[in-house]
């Protein structure tokens, strides 16, 4: 019998919201009140996200962002910073061993990373898994990924870029000297690229979904059937939202 | 005399470290060490713990191997994008530097 996921098709929303709800369906996953779950969602506003050991202080540039309208939070996950603006979000909720996900974590990366591997290769991109946690095409980062484990259950986020703005990005982040700006600039436009950069007609979300959860079917072997956020889901984002991720006691920690 | 440095370091293949040591120079051992940057601890909690387990560990490549290792050894902690050899490196740098 094929593994059994819930799958989640959400609308824009805010980070806060965004994070508390991925954190939340972890813990329901966790306490066996929620199935294995895939969500896909977009940002409104936009947001710059760091990681779990990352500094607010030391990396955001926080007027900048306050200007520019875009909220900053702290992952529950570790890893870098990222501007989500144009892009394709998922998150994706199980546990270890479920639908052969691997224990070892550069491994279990692979695994849910192929899903979007796999996606990719509807619109004729031929992407790859690059380790530690991208995924590449042409050697230019096309994915960000970033997980975290709890009592055996992953819980991996991560983009798809639609469109890039390195200068937007780096117009929010503390550089470290204004000098080496421009150049970091054009560094990174040559090592990053978006979906629409890459196709001749720009992609719709839907679009960009429906072949995605067609990658992860394939990906894991997998039954993706549409449900939504439950009631306790709901309740403990909510309480996410208030104790940390709207909460600068956390995000600037 | 107590001295705090700041150094950013990466591995190769790895993660960027943001390593600040305060550390005693006469006693050549090491007073705090704060780590941030764009790796992964799993557990992430247990980060602060492994920074409270170099309070007071004389500054050597070696010894501070050994006790992150047997940090993560005896409390199952991974980490992903970073090594103890890194970060021992690092804070070895920082205060040489």
């Amino acid at each position: 019998m094929k593994p059994k996921f819930r799958l989640i098709i959400d609308q824009p929303n805010p980070g806060a919201f965004n994070m508390g709800i991925d954190e939340a369906i972890l813990d329901q996953v966790i306490q066996h009140e929620s199935p294995p779950t895939l969500r896909f969602y977009q940002w409104n506003p936009a947001m710059l996200s760091i990681g779990y050991f990352q500094n607010m202080a030391e990396e955001v540039d926080l007027d900048a962002c306050q200007k520019l309208g875009v909220d900053c939070i702290r992952r529950t996950t570790g890893g870098g910073a990222v501007l989500h603006e144009h892009e394709v979000t998922y998150s994706f909720i199980a546990p270890i061993g479920y639908a052969n996900i691997p224990e070892a974590i550069l491994d279990s990366y692979q695994c849910i990373c192929e899903g979007i591997v796999l996606g990719l290769k509807q619109f004729g991109i031929n992407a790859l898994f690059a380790p530690l946690n991208d995924i590449v095409v042409n050697h230019q980062k096309i994915s960000g990924n970033a997980q975290t484990r709890r009592r055996g259950v992953i819980l991996q986020h991560g983009t798809i870029l639609l469109d890039v703005d390195i200068e937007k990005m780096f117009s929010l982040l503390k550089v470290p000297s204004e000098k080496l700006k421009d150049k970091m600039i054009q560094d990174v436009k040559k090592r990053v690229i978006g979906l629409n950069q890459l196709l001749k007609f720009p992609l719709t979300y839907s679009k960009t979904v429906d072949a995605l959860i067609f990658g992860f079917e394939q990906a894991l072997h997998g039954e993706f059937q549409e449900g939504k956020v439950s009631s306790q889901e709901l309740t403990q984002a909510q309480a996410y939202i208030r104790t940390k991720y709207a909460n600068p006691n956390w995000n600037n920690s | 005399m107590i001295i705090t440095k700041k150094i950013n370091y990466k591995e190769p293949q790895g993660k960027l470290l943001r390593i600040k040591v305060t550390f005693d120079s006469g006693k050549n051992r090491l007073k705090s060490v704060i780590i941030t940057g764009d790796f992964f601890i799993y557990p992430e909690e247990k980060l602060i713990d492994i920074e409270k387990a170099l309070i007071n560990i004389s500054i050597e490549r070696q010894k501070i191997i050994n006790v992150i290792e047997t940090f993560m050894d005896t409390e199952d902690v991974q980490l992903f994008g970073i090594t103890p050899e890194g970060i021992s490196d690092a804070i070895v740098l920082s205060v040489k530097t």
